[in-house]
């Protein structure tokens, strides 16, 4: 596989896996804050902007976080690098470079589903129908994920769309983890002695789980109320969830031993996987300081990952136009 | 049944000149007689329906063909119209022979130029033609590329004047594009109407693919070679079909920036490290190619290429050099070439031309403007042409003075009139309303010749249709469509078991 495609797989199914996880994060956190009545309205949906670590350009634009600007900003805003549309573009942009390997079905799917973005938010996308636009928006993503699944042979393209895909995922599980230890949430007055903050704590972590589409897994497997530990270990550690940062590690370790020239990125791996294995995660799950530290640390080691895939295996950056 | 009070839609149709679909007094030539029966069940609104149904599968598809003048926009959609070009299999048979014996002749010649030069000896073709022809690459001498053959892949414009004799318009030996758009089209059929395929015997024509992965392997002695397209990137015009033909080939699809040679072999960037490339089907122009042997500036190509193909260590289709019997004026003599190395008479007639290197002609030629097509020798997509009777008298100066600067690149050409098929159009009437019916447009054929150990043509090939009314540019890249083009076997096939067809809303078009 050329160096080059490989650059244009690995972004396309980043973007994919991306686009899935904020469709996701916006339905269930609309329903989450449904549930808390007394989150002020014109900034109880800045957590969603922080978990998309879109911060920056969001403050920049705006000094409140109210329902339509955050999912309007999250969908369609174009001054949004992260917006569902701009990440449909980059989504075609790199199909473009790469069309020649895929399977024409999911060549296909996939324009139909950046072609379904681009004339939804031409139309706009309003709070009364956001919801079946992001559960069309999924099904799509759903369909090409199970093109990728049942007609890609499972070859090189096929790795370097996983890397790509348990990457962003681990990327997205450490954010959404931080979520209850950030300002913003902690900030949220509690005016109603009926909203404890223990309910409250619980709340942010059955949102947690909802947001990775954990919670009933959680429910079967842990088999405990939802406590901030019994939520860490699950995201952090689980082997067999597919959204647990363990398990997106061990499946890029395994991406990358069916490669060649893997030394040095499964050497990055490794080395995240043993700070995981030295991780108190009681102490993590009292400590909100200590959680963000290690959160904190574990994304820049997946930047680290993504730094050595790209330097072995992409073309150099002076020559990619 | 058809309804009886509703006039057949072929009773207003006329055309001026030869009609692919019906002759001259109106009826069904044969190949086309089930075609146009069915097109007559169907009422302008059905029509419609299924043309938005093809519009629909082009986008869903992908098919694109960019404009340059486009400039936001590089996923055009295909133009594309529903109703198909219909040739008679019997026809077609001689044609592809004729096709066949003219790439075999041109092969022989390109490889003679740049070898022995014996037609230039023998004074058949003269030796300044050659010699002051841009296309004619002197790093090409004395090189024999496998089964001497240069012109792997040709795609050669045919076109039928009033009395039904087919010609050929010119050849294209550099890196003729549309063969995709052909395969395609016939895709792009079956998904919209489904229904005809069972009334018609029509020949498919997905063979080609098969055909060129064979016929780029046999340049190559390795035993399963690796095989690139070489394309100049995701906004050349015809980036789709880089793409697709990559795919359907196996090939990988490659940018100069993915290639690299060393020691005179040629190597893709693989994410495994550098893999040698055996065969490269280049879509990128002999000037680009190489920077250290043609044009300097180029990223598009790959330095030491011609080296590594010299060196017989990569296969290149077309061969460097190729283009040099594209040459528009080189055309004049291809009737002489066929002769001389093949001792036989051609098959498919040249259009005549006036070469303006030639006194006597250029006086001609200037002195008709107003009534020829003049064209530069070496500009393809429709560029640069005068079709003289839709011209004014500015632009006929402007060609007279364009000839007059550099007469050897010039030529002159009747204009002919045409064939013409049936094309579906909007007709905006009286009190605005928009009606959909078919009516004569121009249409051309390029069909596709693969030569490496053995020669095949495709099935029929790629109709290109001009969209305006008149006009006689047919190139997809000046606005013209394309349609299906069906060889067809016109012994009746076995109607018993079938009914006719019907039109999904008949009823609305009773008055």
């Amino acid at each position: 596989m050329l160096s080059r495609v490989a650059e244009n797989v690995y972004w396309l199914s980043r973007y994919l896996e991306r686009m899935e996880i904020t469709a996701r994060l916006m339905k269930v956190y609309g329903r989450t804050l449904m549930d808390m009545p007394h989150v002020q309205p014109h900034e109880g949906w800045m957590p969603l902007i922080t978990i998309s670590g879109l911060d920056k350009p969001y403050l920049k634009h705006f000094d409140h976080a109210n329902e339509t600007d955050v999912t309007r900003f999250l969908i369609a805003d174009e001054r949004n690098p992260g917006s569902l549309l701009n990440a449909a573009m980059a989504v075609k942009t790199n199909l473009r470079g790469s069309r020649d390997v895929f399977p024409r079905q999911m060549y296909e799917k996939i324009s139909a589903m950046v072609q379904y973005i681009r004339s939804a938010s031409e139309s706009g996308v309003s709070i009364k129908n956001r919801n079946t636009f992001l559960d069309t928006l999924e099904h799509r993503l759903l369909a090409i994920s199970g093109a990728v699944q049942g007609s890609l042979r499972h070859g090189q393209t096929y790795t370097f769309m996983r890397m790509a895909c348990f990457l962003e995922r681990a990327d997205m599980t450490s954010r959404v983890l931080d979520v209850p230890s950030s300002a913003a949430v902690s900030a949220t007055p509690t005016i109603s002695p009926l909203a404890s903050d223990i309910a409250l704590e619980h709340r942010l972590w059955t949102g947690a789980l909802n947001s990775v589409s954990a919670m009933q897994m959680y429910r079967r497997h842990v088999r405990q109320p939802v406590t901030a530990e019994g939520c860490l270990n699950f995201l952090l550690n689980d082997k067999h969830l597919p959204g647990a940062c363990r398990f997106c590690l061990v499946h890029i370790d395994e991406c990358l031993e069916y490669l060649h020239h893997s030394g040095k990125a499964r050497a990055a791996v490794d080395q995240l996987l043993f700070k995981f294995d030295h991780a108190n995660v009681k102490t993590l799950a009292a400590d909100a300081d200590a959680r963000h530290e290690f959160l904190d640390q574990l994304q820049l080691g997946l930047l680290v990952i993504d730094n050595t895939i790209a330097k072995t295996y992409f073309p150099p950056e002076q020559e990619s136009a | 049944m058809t309804d009886p009070a509703r006039q057949s839609r072929w009773k207003n149709y006329t055309s001026a000149c030869y009609d692919e679909l019906l002759d001259n007094t109106g009826a069904p030539r044969p190949a086309a007689a089930e075609l146009t029966a069915w097109l007559d069940t169907l009422d302008d609104q059905a029509l419609a329906e299924r043309r938005q149904a093809a519009e629909l599968a082009i986008r869903q598809m992908g098919i694109t063909f960019t404009v340059y003048s486009d400039k936001g926009n590089i996923d055009r959609a295909w133009p594309f119209d529903i109703v198909p070009r219909v040739i008679d299999a019997e026809e077609w048979q001689g044609i592809a022979l004729g096709l066949q014996q003219r790439v075999r002749a041109l092969n022989c010649f390109i490889h003679d130029i740049y070898n022995e030069q014996n037609i230039l000896n023998d004074g058949v073709v003269p030796r300044e033609l050659i010699e002051s022809s841009v296309n004619f690459r002197p790093e090409c001498v004395g090189i024999k590329p496998p089964h001497n053959v240069w012109a792997h892949i040709c795609g050669s414009d045919l076109v039928r004047d009033t009395d039904g004799t087919m010609y050929v318009l010119e050849d294209n030996l550099r890196v003729p594009s549309g063969v995709s758009y052909m395969i395609e089209n016939r895709e792009i059929m079956k998904r919209t109407m489904p229904e005809l395929f069972a009334r018609c015997r029509v020949l498919p024509v997905d063979n080609y693919t098969n055909n060129l992965r064979r016929m780029l392997a046999s340049l190559s002695p390795v035993p399963n070679p690796t095989l690139c397209v070489l394309t100049p990137g995701v906004f050349n015009s015809a980036y789709f079909e880089h793409s697709f033909l990559a795919q359907e080939t196996g090939a990988e699809l490659v940018e100069g920036r993915d290639l690299v040679v060393k020691d005179n072999f040629l190597y893709m960037r693989d994410v495994n490290g550098l893999i040698k490339v055996d065969v490269l089907y280049r879509r990128v122009d002999d000037n680009f190619i190489d920077p250290d042997c043609f044009n300097p500036d180029s990223t598009l190509g790959v330095a030491g290429l011609m080296g590594a193909w010299r060196a017989g260590n990569v296969a290149i289709a077309n061969a460097p050099g190729a283009g040099v019997a594209d040459d528009k004026v080189v055309y004049a003599y291809v009737p002489d070439i066929i002769r001389y190395y093949l001792k036989e008479e051609p098959a498919i007639a040249n259009v005549p031309t006036y070469r303006c290197d030639d006194k006597e002609n250029l006086e001609y030629v200037l002195a008709n403007l107003d009534k020829l097509v003049a064209k530069p020798a070496n500009e393809s997509g429709g560029y640069g042409m005068l079709v003289g009777p839709h011209s004014t008298q500015d632009q006929q100066q402007e060609m007279a003075e364009q000839i007059k600067a550099d007469p050897r690149n010039y030529i002159g050409q009747p204009t002919l009139c045409i064939s013409t098929s049936p094309t579906l159009y909007d007709n905006v009437t009286d009190n605005n309303q928009t009606e959909s019916t078919l009516a004569a447009r121009h249409v051309d054929l390029r069909p596709f010749v693969l030569q490496g150990d053995e020669l095949t043509v495709t099935t029929g090939g790629l109709t290109r249709v001009a969209l305006e009314p008149g006009s006689l540019v047919v190139n997809s890249s000046q606005g013209g469509g394309s349609k299906d083009t069906w060889v067809v076997e016109s012994t009746p096939a076995d109607n018993s078991d079938r009914n006719p067809a019907t039109g999904t809303s008949q009823q609305q078009a009773q008055e």
